[in-house]
């Protein structure tokens, strides 16, 4: 589970990844958009990492 | 930059300003333990401070004049390279989420105040918890000086000239937090977050005179349309 938390240092410091203007969203560039995504996501996989621990675990 | 001076931002730039100082020497009484010298009192507020506390006092500290002031305008200069804050801050909070409650726990079992305490602790080092100490302090310096511009831009904008208006609030910011220790920022934050909190929804709802068609206009220049 803890392999999660590295899923956006992936999607996110390898700009060729996300270079692109198409497909937009809402007039907004691929590029824009799909960095502001990770915001949600980021936060997403982090609760989830945190749901799955045993309370005492040393996180 | 207006040259006449901005009565209604300086009104209440001067409140804010004035509330928020008050609230910075107050501070120090705030929760204060018995032992008012210890360290621990004026470094980490007693270490009393709940999650509430410290959830406010982080978005504070994390979402400051860098945030609203020098990205923007690194942005609106130079488009897309601005950018890299976006990606740096999701980052961070991953990493802070693994890493930080080990380094909380060692210090709360411990004693420990800075994190060059941990290292010393852990390692048993001078040369190491001072290495620590100073790539703190030294990597401090470029977020004070962006402060530092950004606060001077605020300054500017309400038509204020010279340098002592900025030597003036920043002397008083250092008085406060040097009678109030963190107990200063972890209070202001509170009033720091609700202003950010209205100004982003403000902004983004594209409220206030000229706001949407500034934010129109800031889009375009971000994205290079017409």
């Amino acid at each position: 589970m803890w392999m999660l938390l590295l899923v956006p240092f992936i999607g996110l410091l390898w700009v060729p990844f996300y270079n692109f203007t198409e497909p937009s969203l809402f007039g907004f560039p691929f590029f824009y958009w799909y960095q502001l995504a990770w915001v949600p996501i980021s936060s997403l996989l982090v609760w989830l990492v945190y749901r799955s621990r045993t309370p005492d675990e040393a996180p | 930059m207006a040259d006449q001076i901005e009565w209604v931002a300086l009104s209440v730039f001067i409140f804010f300003f004035a509330l928020v100082t008050v609230m910075g020497f107050f501070a120090a009484r705030w929760k204060s333990g018995p032992v008012s010298e210890h360290l621990d009192e004026w470094g980490l507020g007693g270490r009393q401070f709940g999650t509430w506390i410290t959830w406010f006092l982080v978005g504070g500290d994390f979402y400051t004049a860098y945030t609203v002031i020098a990205v923007p305008a690194l942005v609106y200069a130079v488009g897309a390279y601005g950018f890299f804050a976006l990606p740096y801050t999701i980052i961070v909070y991953p990493f802070v989420f693994a890493v930080m409650p080990m380094l909380w726990k060692q210090a709360h079992a411990n004693g420990h105040v800075t994190a060059a305490d941990v290292v010393q602790g852990n390692y048993n080092s001078r040369g190491l918890e001072l290495a620590v100490a100073v790539t703190g302090m030294v990597a401090t310096m470029p977020y004070i000086a962006l402060q530092l511009i950004g606060m001077g831009v605020v300054i500017k904008a309400m038509g204020l000239t010279g340098e002592l208006p900025i030597v003036a609030a920043f002397i008083i910011l250092a008085l406060y937090t040097y009678s109030s220790g963190l107990r200063a920022p972890a209070l202001i934050a509170f009033v720091k977050d609700i202003i950010q909190g209205h100004h982003d929804l403000y902004r983004g709802a594209g409220g206030g005179r000229g706001g949407a068609g500034q934010a129109r206009r800031l889009w375009r220049g971000v994205f290079g349309g017409q």
